[in-house]
């Protein structure tokens, strides 16, 4: 399914990091003691991309259909844990309201090997993060492995996509969460991308971020041709003196990520499927089974996680088997305490893949951009879970002949 | 190599035990220098014994101008800056840009001859935090904070022989609540934690660093945005897991 690629030489991996630094915005190379890139790559058969691809696409395809069905279902919403203050301003819809057009829609699915075939364990549908990690650290990477290249470049689709909605000189809005240099990272590197493609990007905190009274988005008394939100949204109800419901509800300034991804987001919408009006069959087959707490043996089968319905990076998934006892019993309280926040659903085994670094356990996030699959950001962890402990690792697909 | 990777080289030059940690982010917008050197600003340090590492937590780019006199005692410098610059800066960073690439060849040639291991003089802008509140409208909000993963581990700098770190600020007073996040997590490690200021009116002494507010809570990460929580670093923020980028 997929293998590691040899190891690159220490001058020549130094090299990458410091490229990675210098020109593709990874300015948290080390944390702690961990040096966060890993110097070999995943290697993937064309064919075994193409079918990943096609999956993704899927089910992009499938979660889109099952937004918009939930965005007319309050019940559903209240359900799959929508915090109240967004729950609002989408209800505004019902009201006859207009979602705020979309930019661009990007989701990234997370792949993982398993004994049994790929398994997706969640999607990124509202602030996917590693566009520079998916194209600049494979780009440097590839050339060592003659046969194989990027996967693609999600940042260069992203960017295209927005220019085709907002068009050429554009001025676009990054909105970012201050004093996230992660977050930081990633909205300089799509504002540099952006700005190579020859608009304007500006990155403003959301209290920066204005609507005009016809719902135009403003930045320092300039209209922005769209909004690119690398900004969670739950969060948004807790900016004050901002009118974030603009970036969901009533806006006329297209915005990436659109409202629908709240719902797409959430890690309990598998709960209200057999609510829907149609069948899921790519979701059903690629997640595990997903229950909700008071219906699944979660204290005590080890065959079983939990996961909090608004998280990212994995921080917020948790299993008796796989957590640090002091942070399982955190997350197992905060579980009993707010059932419906929450979500149990069965553990899988990824499969490890040999590595010059030993036994690694990958998992692949798939970008899909305005439906076509577009790169894919590889992470490995030496543990079977992927938090934010993971290290990057440039996937490289094996190159068409000819 | 081009002038970015030169200045880069000079601060976390490959042969240093301590380079994985240098951050890169103000090396990334450094551009040809053409300026004097700012002044250095000498420190009346013992020479480095070896088992002593720094944590020089000064405003702007007094660290940076400090660096020179460090590495002539024996320790390499090691930038931790972690605010970007850009145009309408709530956080003056862009003296710092300057003042690395104004004294980078002269901390390269104050290095010769230092061992790999020379122990390390972590430099951060006192200024970081910015001010609390709100910012305005055409400002860019670089305002950052020093995170315990920014530093090596204490294993990490005990297994390098480290059983003392010297904090040096510019104004008397406990360390900033968020770097003292790290200096707890030394200090229980059995790393001594002794504080003096730059100037040397005082010798270093003993401290013990109190325990702040939240420490080792939701993966000891302080949400940096405006207006979200309310927390002790100013008001500037509250306690929550990871940024938004999944």
């Amino acid at each position: 399914m997929v293998r590691a690629g040899p190891a690159l030489a220490p001058r020549e991996f130094a090299e990458v990091r410091r490229r990675m630094a210098l020109d593709g915005c990874k300015w948290d190379p080390q944390v702690g003691d961990v040096r966060v890139i890993a110097p070999f790559p995943l290697l993937l058969g064309r064919g075994e991309w193409e079918r990943l691809a096609r999956t993704a696409e899927a089910l992009y395809a499938e979660t889109e259909r099952v937004e918009a069905a939930v965005m007319a279902r309050p019940d559903l919403q209240k359900r799959i844990g929508v915090p109240r203050a967004l729950r609002r301003v989408l209800a505004r819809v019902g009201d006859g309201a207009e979602v705020t057009p979309t930019a661009a829609r990007v989701m990234r699915f997370d792949f993982h090997p398993t004994a049994d075939g790929w398994r997706v364990s969640e999607v990124n549908a509202d602030v996917p993060g590693g566009y520079a990690e998916a194209w600049e650290l494979a780009r440097l990477v590839a050339g060592a492995n003659p046969g194989y290249g990027p996967a693609g470049d999600p940042a260069g689709a992203l960017v295209e996509a927005i220019a085709r909605r907002a068009g050429d000189g554009a001025i676009v809005a990054l909105l970012w969460a201050p004093g996230y240099m992660e977050d930081l990272q990633v909205v300089s590197y799509l504002a540099r991308r952006l700005e190579e493609r020859g608009m304007r990007a500006v990155r403003v905190a959301p209290g920066q971020l204005h609507w005009s009274a016809d719902g135009r988005a403003v930045v320092r008394g300039v209209e922005q041709a769209a909004v690119v939100r690398f900004f969670q949204a739950e969060w948004l109800p807790g900016v004050r003196g901002h009118n974030w419901a603009r970036l969901l509800v009533g806006g006329r300034t297209p915005v990436t990520n659109p409202a629908g991804a709240i719902i797409g987001e959430s890690k309990r919408l598998p709960l209200v499927w057999d609510d829907l009006p149609f069948e899921v069959p790519v979701w059903r087959a690629a997640l595990p089974e997903t229950r909700e707490l008071r219906d699944a043996p979660w204290r005590a089968d080890d065959g079983w996680v939990i996961k909090a319905a608004y998280g990212n990076t994995g921080d917020a998934v948790a299993g008796r088997a796989i957590t640090p006892p002091v942070a399982w019993r955190r997350a197992a309280r905060a579980a009993r305490l707010r059932p419906g926040r929450w979500v149990a659903q069965r553990r899988f085994e990824t499969a490890a893949v040999e590595s010059p670094a030993g036994p690694v356990f990958p998992c692949l996030g798939v970008y899909v951009i305005d439906g076509k699959a577009a790169g894919a950001y590889g992470r490995v962890t030496a543990k079977a879970t992927i938090d934010f402990e993971a290290r990057d690792v440039a996937v490289l697909v094996e190159e068409v002949a000819g | 190599m081009n002038f970015r990777d030169e200045l880069f080289e000079m601060w976390a030059p490959a042969e240093s035990a301590w380079s994985d940690w240098a951050k890169p982010v103000l090396f990334a917008h450094a551009a040809e220098a053409a300026a004097e050197p700012p002044a250095e600003i000498g420190i009346d340090l013992a020479i480095a014994d070896g088992h002593t590492a720094l944590v020089l937590d000064l405003p702007g780019e007094m660290g940076v101008r400090v660096a020179p006199g460090l590495t002539r005692a024996g320790y390499r410098p090691v930038p931790l800056y972690n605010g970007a610059p850009g145009a309408g800066e709530v956080v003056e960073v862009w003296p710092i840009v300057r003042a690395l690439e104004e004294l980078g060849p002269v901390v390269r040639e104050a290095s010769r001859g230092l061992p790999e291991d020379a122990p390390p003089a972590f430099l951060l802008d006192a200024r970081r935090r910015g001010p609390a509140g709100e910012v305005g409208a055409g400002a860019f909000d670089n305002r950052s904070i020093s995170l315990p993963t920014d530093f090596p581990s204490a294993s990490t700098l005990r297994g390098r022989g480290i059983g003392r770190v010297i904090l040096v600020q510019d104004e008397a007073g406990p360390p900033q609540v968020d770097l003292a996040h790290t200096l707890l997590r030394y200090q229980e490690a059995g790393i001594a934690i002794w504080a003096r200021l730059v100037s040397a009116a005082e010798e270093a002494r003993a401290i013990t660093v109190a325990r702040p507010r939240w420490y080792r809570s939701m993966f000891q990460r302080f949400l940096a945005t405006l207006g979200l929580l309310r927390h002790p670093l100013g008001g500037f923020g509250g306690v929550l897991g990871e940024g938004s980028g999944g």
